[in-house]
């Protein structure tokens, strides 16, 4: 299983000090009233793979509620963004919070932070859902029961009843016909939109969506990409989503983080990176994207 | 001297068949240590926590290494020595359960390694612990593809069970020889045994087979 191993920097040494922080350039994308806390905080974290760094010094809050989209070229460490925030990966320095709490570190003797143990990383993750470019559907369970699995056997919740809310939670994503369909009996888009269920029914506070159309014909990118835009209209969900499809993430998200280099290059709000970009790197990918469409 | 005396086979066909319950309950018996210890070694084996992951390995190395001939001499005829005596018979289950234990681990091992590595990430992003993500979502999609080679196991350990004769468990083949030795005619036990070998294998294969195409993806 994952563990994080990894030095929380030493300004974040002290538990009893964490307060939420607003890096500078980050200061245009929160509201204008007081910032609310952020539900998610990245502290100066840092990724690598051998030599390269994937991650490098990465500052990102995300208030609750807000929409982000990530958006880059690739190798810029979009992904491991959102890897590292599920504890698929570890990261070798820096802190990340959610929900007020250190999701890599917890407290040990004398307040000082230390790499999580499994148990905590348990705890703190079980606020996080994660929906996969390949859908990563258990093969040889049916779209119920890929549904109902984890709220049964991870949050103790009875059968009866997580049966209920799985059916409640596949008519939501339009597939109240397919109960009992295999993951091989279904389109990609309709995987993709099990998948989406089974994540949303262990009540995540953030959902992260790595690429969730890349793997899909384009005539079924629209049915996963409306599950998405459905679930952004009617429920106040935290939604961080790696994608390369700009007009969605134009229409879609409160905020637009391109990444370049293991960092945000720049960010704000959808008409100011996708009409005013000011960076050169920005304004290269965009027409770069552009072309290739 | 006839060639195939059928009035002396049938003769000795009852305590011929008594033995081979022998035989079946030490296979039988066996393969249910076999695979479920085999089981735990490959998920020890797999661990990342190296001081359990080695000595694993060296112990599955070293017994899959030594015959199974010798284990069970060591276990029935030196660990008395020692204040640990078992009858031939558990020495003969425990023996050849442990050895097969060693070899279904490494065909464990390879099932589980071809489960994709983006199932464990489905389970950890569900936040799944390591014994439900086995149990429930690993294990069943490991499983199916190694029950050819579990199915290959069970009927090596069918045949490899004469070997207990060594240690004085009286399965079929001793039976075999008892009864050989005592009339000077040894083509019709011997023959039946082959028989009752050859019957059974095709017997398990079946089953196993049956098995495979239940299990088979939907």
């Amino acid at each position: 299983m994952t563990s994080s191993a990894s030095t929380p920097p030493a300004a974040f040494s002290q538990l009893s000090t964490l307060t939420p922080t607003v890096a500078p350039h980050e200061a245009n994308a929160m509201p204008l009233s007081a910032a609310p806390a952020p539900l998610v905080s990245f502290k100066e974290v840092t990724k690598r793979y051998g030599n390269f760094t994937v991650l490098d010094k990465l500052d990102l809050n995300i208030t609750p509620g807000e929409k982000v989209a990530i958006i880059g070229p690739s190798g810029s460490g979009k992904s491991t963004l959102l890897r590292v925030l599920m504890t698929l990966e570890g990261i070798d320095e820096g802190l990340i919070e959610v929900d007020g709490e250190s999701l890599t570190h917890m407290p040990g003797r004398g307040g000082l932070l230390v790499p999580a143990n499994d148990r905590h990383i348990r705890r703190v993750r079980g606020k996080i859902g994660m929906v996969f470019q390949s859908f990563n559907l258990f093969p040889h369970m049916t779209a119920l029961q890929n549904v109902i699995e984890a709220p049964v056997h991870v949050l103790g919740m009875k059968t009866a009843e997580a049966r209920e809310r799985a059916a409640d939670l596949l008519e939501l994503v339009g597939l109240g016909s397919k109960f009992d369909h295999y993951p091989s009996q279904l389109s990609g888009g309709q995987q993709q939109r099990v998948a989406i269920a089974r994540a949303l029914a262990m009540r995540p506070k953030v959902m992260l969506f790595d690429e969730v159309t890349s793997a899909l014909d384009p005539e079924l990118c629209g049915e996963v990409l409306n599950v998405i835009r459905k679930l952004g209209a009617e429920h106040s969900l935290t939604m961080l989503m790696v994608t390369h499809q700009m007009g969605f993430a134009r229409e879609f998200a409160d905020r637009v983080c391109f990444f370049y280099k293991g960092q945000i290059h720049e960010q704000g709000t959808p008409a100011q990176i996708f009409e005013h970009p000011r960076e050169e790197r920005t304004c290269a990918f965009l027409s770069a994207v552009k072309e290739a469409n | 001297m006839s060639f195939f005396d059928w009035h002396y086979a049938l003769q000795i066909l009852p305590e011929l068949l008594r033995a081979s319950l022998n035989t079946l309950g030490i296979t039988l018996l066996g393969f249910v240590i076999a695979i479920v210890l085999g089981l735990f070694l490959a998920i020890a084996r797999r661990s990342n926590r190296v001081w359990l992951s080695w000595p694993i390995a060296l112990v599955i190395e070293f017994i899959r290494s030594t015959p199974l001939l010798i284990q069970v001499y060591f276990l029935y005829y030196v660990l008395p020595n020692y204040g640990v005596s078992m009858t031939a018979m558990q020495v003969g289950v425990i023996g050849i359960g442990v050895h097969y234990a060693c070899y279904i681990a490494e065909v464990y091992r390879g099932g589980l390694d071809a489960v994709p590595r983006a199932q464990w990430e489905a389970v950890t992003a569900l936040n799944m612990g390591p014994y439900i993500a086995y149990r429930n979502i690993i294990l069943p999609q490991a499983l199916r593809p190694i029950l050819p080679p579990l199915g290959n196991y069970l009927i090596a350990m069918l045949k490899d069970t004469p070997v207990l004769s060594a240690i004085t468990v009286v399965e079929i083949m001793q039976q075999a020889k008892n009864t050989g030795s005592e009339t000077f005619r040894y083509l019709e036990p011997i023959t039946m045994v082959g028989l009752f070998f050859l019957a059974l294998s095709i017997v398990l294969a079946y089953l196993v087979r049956r098995l495979e195409l239940r299990l088979e993806l939907r």
